[in-house]
């Protein structure tokens, strides 16, 4: 008990020195969260450009796919404040500051995880997500009652896992190769572009990958889906939909024993 | 000239010392390819053409323009990260202007883009997904012509934001900025023909369609003759009016350096 509350009391202390490094220079901060704002709003006004022209994509509108979009950007906004660490780990080895996070008294992936979050991707994220959320399901009329409010908020955590699985694999990758940009671009940023759009419109490869590989379907696809009441393809019907928080804890398990597995190979750069 | 060969050279080498980095880079420009036509085949349905643009033109714009932007690196950050470490006062004294050297590096890491990913990508995509071949030989020269002044325009447009280092703490957000209007009006995330005219009006007073949509439409034979000419008058006047910005910004800005660390 008095473990965890240790834990816990570090985490904040961790987080207080963040948020306090990340607003350092207070107009840049604002431009800073700003600008991922306009960066992540980016496709929605393509999307919007784009349906001027065009009525419907594959039986979805303009509110629908807005509505595809804010779960990307409220998981994501989630994710940025825990898992930041995940994200630049490739720069703590490359560096070789990992080795001093190897030689304090606490485990390497709490310290990780507890010594950075991105709060101007949280804000920027976060802000855009839950505008289109409001907006979007505002317009499509979702009927809102206790399940469904269970639902999205459990779809959302299970979102944030699965993303945060990805991470930590990209992370534990940076053991075996120096850089990773590229390959994290590959995993998560490339899928993610992907995930903007309903996969119904993609090949069959693409729809297996999305489901089966890199299982992005079930931050967005399927939640939506399930939503907004429509047929989710030539998937297994309903039960996919329901099985988000579930592949989130089972992928950021496996994660973590991939994690421990690669961390007992890790040879320092130096520096 | 021996300088500005040296340092192009030197970044050109070291693009090739991060071999696995480079394979999956030259993927993500792939893949993003392909997730714009698979977007606008479904946008297309059955129909031929919409807008009188057939779907060959809209998948030709998106490999062109976006194996364009993916050899077009201009890196934002020099000027600021030389006024945060301190290497600006020896850039200074050096005998070659720093923006000379900027350029060089810029061209070093280009052509071995070009030569990479910029051909691989094409390539790739002819196979998967077919492109329009250009609408003759010449306007594969006139392309080409369009795609350099077309550089010039973004590299001037990137000179702006690194001069801006001199005034503002950090130009990550007006680098990102710069990048989203960049994206999202010169035709790379989606095809200037579908935009609607008062907006497409508005746009073609900025500099930005003279990067992408300029030249893929001189390549498709969307631009012909005479006004060739009026957009590469175009292009070249964009260049000047933003290289002139560039360099009031640095003659007034050299003056206020201050080094922070060093």
């Amino acid at each position: 008990m008095e473990k965890t509350y240790n834990a816990f009391s570090l985490f904040l202390c961790y987080s207080k020195i963040t948020i306090k490094s990340w607003f350092q220079y207070k107009v840049d901060a604002c431009m800073r969260s700003l600008a991922v704002f306009f960066r992540e709003a980016t496709g929605v006004i393509v999307i919007y450009l784009t349906m001027l022209t065009f009525d419907e994509i594959n039986g979805w509108n303009t509110n629908e796919l807005l509505l595809l979009f804010s779960f990307v950007y409220v998981t994501y906004g989630i994710l940025i404040v825990f898992f930041t660490g995940l994200r630049d780990f490739e720069f703590l080895v490359n560096t070789g500051q990992f080795d001093r996070f190897l030689l304090r008294p606490r485990g390497a992936l709490f310290q990780v995880i507890a010594s950075n979050s991105d709060w101007f991707a949280a804000i920027g994220h976060g802000a855009l997500g839950i505008c289109l959320f409001i907006f979007s399901a505002n317009n499509v009329q979702i009927v809102w009652n206790f399940w469904n409010i269970i639902y999205c908020i459990s779809s959302i955590i299970g979102g944030v896992f699965i993303q945060a699985a990805i991470f930590l694999v990209v992370a534990s990758l940076s053991f075996f190769f120096i850089k990773t940009g590229s390959i994290r671009e590959l995993l998560y940023w490339n899928t993610r572009k992907f995930a903007n759009y309903p996969i119904s419109i993609f090949p069959k490869f693409v729809k297996i990958f999305m489901t089966y590989i890199i299982p992005f379907a079930f931050v967005n696809y399927f939640p939506a889906t399930y939503l907004l009441d429509k047929d989710s393809g030539e998937f297994l019907g309903k039960t996919f939909c329901y099985i988000t928080p579930v592949i989130g804890i089972v992928m950021f398990g496996a994660a973590y024993l991939f994690w421990n597995y690669s961390l007992k190979r890790y040879k320092s750069t130096g520096n | 000239m021996k300088a500005f060969m040296a340092y192009l050279k030197i970044a050109f080498k070291s693009n090739t010392i991060y071999r696995v980095d480079f394979l999956f880079s030259i993927i993500g420009t792939c893949v993003n390819i392909f997730i714009y036509c698979a977007i606008w085949k479904a946008l297309y349905g059955d129909n031929i053409s919409v807008n009188s643009v057939s779907y060959e033109m809209v998948t030709t714009n998106f490999i062109l323009s976006l194996a364009m932007s993916s050899v077009f690196s201009t890196n934002d950050f020099v000027i600021q990260q030389k006024l945060w470490d301190g290497s600006i006062s020896t850039d200074m004294v050096r005998p070659i202007d720093l923006r000379v050297s900027i350029l060089a590096r810029d061209l070093g890491n280009i052509f071995f883009k070009l030569i990479t990913h910029f051909i691989l990508s094409v390539i790739i995509s002819v196979i998967f997904i077919g492109m329009l071949p250009p609408k003759s030989f010449v306007c594969l020269l006139l392309y080409v012509i369009g795609m350099i002044l077309g550089f010039c325009v973004l590299w001037a447009l990137s000179v702006i934001v690194q001069m801006s280092a001199f005034w503002i703490i950090n130009v990550w957000s007006i680098s990102t900025i710069k990048n989203v209007v960049v994206n999202v009006l010169s035709g790379i995330m989606i095809p200037l023909w579908f935009l609607p005219d008062t907006l497409k009006n508005i746009i073609s007073f900025t500099p930005f369609e003279s990067i992408y949509y300029i030249p893929v439409n001189i390549y498709l034979g969307k631009i012909t003759g005479g006004e060739i000419f009026h957009a590469y008058f175009k292009q070249l006047l964009w260049f000047a009016v933003l290289f002139y910005i560039g360099n009031v910004m640095w003659n007034k800005g050299k003056r206020r350096i201050f080094v922070q660390g060093g």
